[in-house]
């Protein structure tokens, strides 16, 4: 491998190099343009829990919408719980305000007993549609985010996958 | 070229494409072929009783809130909701109320006019139903008690009027777009939530003590079931 490297013409190689870099640039503009289109700070997100089976497995792909800001009782919204980072996606069972009120929602997995009262923040009863929600589900792929559960569970996994990436970009000649 | 790295890089390739193209026509061919119109769907659904109680969120709160216990009638036939691209249906009936009326119309005078200054009806859903096969989608419920016990945002909601009850479902592809509906049929006549039940002056203490204990008991029923 290294003698591919080294066997190449200086003005090949930064080429390779910089094909590589519009690979991933690329895929960052388009991530950020959905991001834009949809008003959300992440437009696709991949099911961590089986909270929502038997609707979403773990490892599932959904497709958010974060511009309808009257969500209404039933839709299925992903939120962040105040002071932690996890994403979670249930169903709102109960709807309250709107208008010039802010918008209150309950939330419960399909798959859970109770509602999500215990999940929230400590003294927190109800989320705030503005503050908390960041989409509701729109769209859906089965199983294709499996591989970032994968990488996220086996850490060494990334590094594998980046570096089988470049080394594919920067060795193939065309 | 003809390595093996890269005779594997084609037919992932071609994997992948024929996947996709695959999975994106199941989307499209499913989405056309759910009924347009909720309303040829035949469903419908009556209060049979509601009664509200004094109760708990769960064990052990200090909270006191008013909790409405309805039963119900609901007839559906949700199986033109089945193609060939549905993995599930969730049908779900909520009560629909007016929110407090007192409050809405406090702050539309303080904030004057805004785009839509009205706060919309409040919703609880009292009952859901996972539906996962069209043999399953022909429902028959007589005198059926809800499955959630509702209460309002402000921890009151007897003496409420103009309620409802309605009939949605969601319809959840096993590829594509996740589509909700509503039919005109699946709405129950107007009521009103009652008051307080067994509040006689002094003496109904008994009564109420067991009601509350029951109301929360069914409230924490399910408190520690794992989510996320």
């Amino acid at each position: 491998m290294l003698s591919a490297i080294s066997g190449m013409q200086p003005r090949q190689l930064a080429a390779q190099v910089l094909n590589f870099a519009l690979v991933l640039s690329t895929a960052f503009m388009l991530w950020k343009g959905l991001s834009v289109a949809t008003d959300s700070p992440s437009p696709i997100v991949v099911v961590l829990s089986g909270s929502m089976e038997p609707a979403f497995q773990r490892g599932d792909l959904l497709f958010l919408w974060n511009r309808a800001r009257n969500t209404q009782i039933g839709e299925v919204v992903v939120y962040n719980v105040r002071g932690k980072d996890i994403p979670i996606v249930h169903r709102v069972v109960r709807k309250f305000g709107g208008g010039i009120k802010p918008l209150r929602l309950l939330t419960k997995g399909d798959n859970n007993l109770a509602d999500d009262t215990e999940l929230y923040a400590r003294g927190q009863d109800y989320l705030d549609r503005a503050a908390d929600v960041i989409g509701s589900v729109k769209g859906y792929i089965p199983f294709v985010g499996y591989v970032t559960i994968l990488i996220s569970e086996h850490p060494w996994l990334k590094t594998v996958i980046f570096g089988l990436m470049g080394a594919v970009v920067v060795l193939q000649r065309e | 070229m003809h390595s093996t790295l890269v005779r594997a890089q084609n037919v992932f390739g071609f994997f992948t494409t024929v996947a996709f193209i695959v999975g994106a026509l199941v989307a499209v061919t499913g989405y056309f072929s759910l009924p347009s119109d909720g309303n040829s769907l035949d469903v419908s659904v009556d209060l049979k009783n509601v009664q509200v109680a004094r109760g708990r969120p769960h064990y052990y709160s200090s909270k006191r809130e008013e909790y409405a216990q309805i039963r119900f009638d609901l007839d559906a036939d949700l199986s033109p909701l089945f193609t060939w691209n549905t993995k599930q249906v969730f049908l779900y009936i909520m009560a629909s109320y007016p929110p407090s009326v007192s409050s809405a119309s406090r702050d539309s005078k303080k904030k004057g006019s805004s785009p839509s200054p009205n706060p919309g009806p409040s919703n609880a859903i009292i009952y859901d139903k996972i539906i996962t096969s069209r043999d399953e989608a022909h429902l028959e419920l007589r005198n059926q008690r809800s499955k959630y016990q509702i209460t309002d945002i402000s921890g009151r909601i007897a003496n409420r009027h103009n309620a409802t009850l309605e009939v949605a479902w969601n319809v959840q592809p096993w590829v594509g777009a996740l589509t909700w509906g509503t039919s005109s049929e699946g709405r129950s006549k107007a009521f009103a939530f009652p008051a307080l039940k067994s509040t006689g002056a002094g003496g109904g203490g008994a009564a109420t003590a067991t009601k509350k204990k029951n109301v929360a008991g069914e409230q924490t029923m399910g408190s520690a079931a794992p989510a996320a």
